[in-house]
C-alpha cells in the first residue's frame, strides 16, 4: 500500500483533461493515461497542496450539498499516490 | 429509410446526433426513446456510424434511465477505453503542430481530434483511427523533414521515382509514428485527381480559427472551410458514415458559415451538385434551419435525387463497405454534365492506385502499359466485390 501524502499535490508536469462526465488524466513521467469518474476528478483537483484527506471530504460534501463522509477520499488518494500521481506538497522545493 | 421515415434504431440515432439538443431535439429523441427499439442494434450502429461518443453523452451521462443497466455499462465502458486509447493520438497531434509551427509550416489539423474538441467540445466525441494535418503544398517537403525528424517514418507506399507523379495526382503521405503507433497522413489536398473536386489548400489555411485544445491555442480551418472540407471528404467516401453528417449538421447549425464563400467556392470546383446533395441529405436525416443554400438545394433536381439515394444506401444497414458499382454510379451523378463525367472516368481508368504504387507493382518504364491493363483491373475488382 503506498503512503498517502499529509497535504497532496499533483506532481509536475500531470495533465488532467475534463472528458464528458469525467476526467484522462496523463502521467508524462510513466506515459500512463487514467479515466478518472467524476468523484476522482474532483478529488484529484482538490490536490493543490491546500487540502488534507479530512478537508478534501469535506469540500466534497459541500460540492454534493451533503453531509461529510469521513474517509471517502482516502482510497481514491491511496490509488492516486500508488500511480505516482501525487506528492506531499511540504517534500517540493519552492 | 422508408416511406414512413427511419426505423426505431437509425431514428434514435439521428436524433441524439448532436453536440447539444435544443428543448425540441430533446423532446423528437425522448419521443422515440418511449416506442420500442432493439438497444443492441442501437449500439452497434452508433460504433458502426462514429457515433459511440454521443450515444455515451446523451443516453447514459445525461439520461442515465435510458438503457437497460447492463448496456449503459457496457457503453461506459467503451467510451472510457476509447478516451484513454485516443489520448496519445490527441496529444501527439498538438506536439506534431507546434513542431511544425516552429518549423514555420503553416499547418493545420483535419478531421480527427481538433474537430472533436472544436465541434463537441473535448477530443474523445467523435471516432477516429488516424490523424490528418493539411500544409501548403509549397510547404510539404519541410513538413515531412520536420515530422521524420520528430520520430515520423518516411511516407510510406511512395516509390522514390514515383515521388512527383505522386505529389500531382494524390493528396497525402501516410508516414507513422513510431512512438505511438498512430498513422499521420501529412495533406497538401484533399481529393486525387481522377476524382476532381480539387479544393485550393489555400482556402482551407486562411483565415484559420483559433482552438481550445488539450490546454493550448490552435490554429484550426474557419467554419466555412472546415464545412467545405468535410462536405469533400463525405462526398468522396458517399457519407458512409452518419457521424460525418453530424459534423457537418453541428457546422451548418451552430457556426454561422459563409454561405456565399462556400457556394462561390463549390462552384469554382464543379461541386455546386453535390455541396446540395449533402446539404439536403443532411436536412433529411438531421433536421437544418431554413437557409437560402438549403432553399436553392430544395430547387435542384439532380441533388435532391443524389441525397435521396444517399439516405437509402445510409439506412440500408449493410456492415459491407460500399461496393465499386454504387460508388461509380454515385460517383457519376455527382459530377453534372458529360464532360465531368468522361474527365472523371478517363482519370479513374488510366491513373495508378494507391495499391499499385505501395505495392511496387507499377513502374514509370511500364507507364503506357499500365493504362491499358488498370481497366482490366478494375473489372476483376468489380466481379470480386459483387453489385455491392
Amino acid at each position: 500500500m503506498s503512503t498517502v501524502p499529509g497535504r497532496p499535490v499533483r506532481c509536475a508536469g500531470i495533465e488532467v483533461h475534463d472528458v464528458e462526465d469525467g476526467a484522462v488524466i496523463y502521467h508524462p513521467g510513466t506515459d500512463d493515461v487514467h479515466f478518472l469518474n467524476d468523484t476522482a476528478r474532483c478529488v484529484m483537483l482538490l490536490c493543490d497542496g491546500q487540502h488534507d484527506a479530512a478537508e478534501m471530504d469535506e469540500a466534497l460534501a459541500r460540492l454534493c450539498n451533503a453531509r461529510a463522509v469521513p474517509g471517502l477520499t482516502a482510497p481514491i488518494l491511496e490509488q492516486f499516490a500508488a500511480a505516482g500521481l501525487i506528492e506531499d506538497a511540504s517534500a517540493r522545493t519552492p | 429509410m422508408n416511406a414512413h421515415g427511419p426505423d426505431p434504431e437509425l431514428g434514435l440515432l439521428l436524433a441524439l446526433g448532436r453536440s447539444r439538443l435544443t428543448a425540441d431535439q430533446a423532446g423528437v429523441l425522448e419521443a422515440r426513446l418511449a416506442r420500442p427499439f432493439d438497444v443492441s442494434r442501437l449500439h452497434r450502429l452508433a460504433a458502426e456510424h462514429g457515433l459511440m461518443p454521443l450515444l455515451y453523452r446523451h443516453l447514459v451521462v445525461e439520461r442515465p434511465d435510458a438503457l437497460p443497466a447492463e448496456t449503459a455499462a457496457a457503453v461506459s465502458l467503451e467510451f472510457r477505453q476509447h478516451a484513454i486509447s485516443r489520448w496519445p493520438m490527441a496529444r501527439r497531434l498538438r506536439e506534431l503542430l507546434q513542431v511544425l509551427r516552429d518549423a514555420g509550416v503553416t499547418a493545420v489539423p483535419y478531421k480527427g481530434p481538433a474537430l472533436a474538441a472544436q465541434l463537441f467540445g473535448n477530443y474523445a466525441m467523435r471516432q477516429y483511427g488516424d490523424l490528418d494535418i493539411l500544409v501548403r503544398p509549397s510547404q510539404v517537403g519541410a513538413a515531412v523533414e520536420q515530422l521524420q525528424a520528430h520520430g515520423l517514418s518516411a511516407p510510406h507506399g511512395v516509390p522514390a521515382d514515383w515521388d512527383g507523379f505522386v505529389r500531382r495526382t494524390r493528396h497525402d503521405y501516410a508516414m507513422r509514428d513510431r512512438r505511438t503507433g498512430t498513422l499521420v497522413e501529412l495533406h497538401w489536398g484533399l481529393t486525387y485527381r481522377y476524382q476532381g473536386f480539387r479544393v485550393d489548400p489555400e482556402w482551407l489555411l486562411n483565415d484559420p480559427v483559433e482552438v481550445n485544445y488539450l490546454g493550448a491555442r490552435i490554429a484550426c480551418m474557419n467554419p466555412s472551410a472546415q464545412l467545405l472540407a468535410l462536405a469533400v471528404h463525405g462526398v468522396k467516401h458517399q457519407w458512409e458514415r452518419l457521424g460525418w453528417l453530424v459534423d457537418v449538421a453541428e457546422l451548418m447549425s451552430g457556426h454561422d458559415p459563409d454561405w456565399d464563400w462556400i457556394d462561390a467556392r463549390a462552384r469554382a470546383i464543379g461541386f455546386t451538385r453535390a455541396w446540395r446533395s449533402a446539404l439536403l441529405l443532411c436536412d433529411t436525416l438531421l433536421g437544418l434551419p431554413d437557409t437560402v443554400p438549403m432553399s436553392r438545394a430544395r430547387r435542384d433536381r439532380p441533388a435532391a435525387r443524389l441525397a435521396r439515394r444517399l439516405a437509402r444506401e445510409i439506412s440500408r444497414d449493410d456492415p459491407r463497405p460500399i461496393g465499386f458499382v454504387t460508388r461509380l454510379r454515385f460517383d457519376l451523378l455527382a459530377r453534372p454534365g458529360a464532360a465531368a463525367k468522361l474527365v472523371y472516368l478517363s482519370r479513374l481508368l488510366t491513373l495508378p492506385s494507391e495499391a499499385d504504387l505501395a505495392g511496387g507493382r507499377v513502374s514509370p518504364a511500364w507507364a503506357a502499359t499500365y493504362a491499358v491493363t488498370r481497366p482490366l483491373r478494375l473489372l476483376r475488382k468489380m466481379r470480386r466485390q459483387g453489385r455491392r
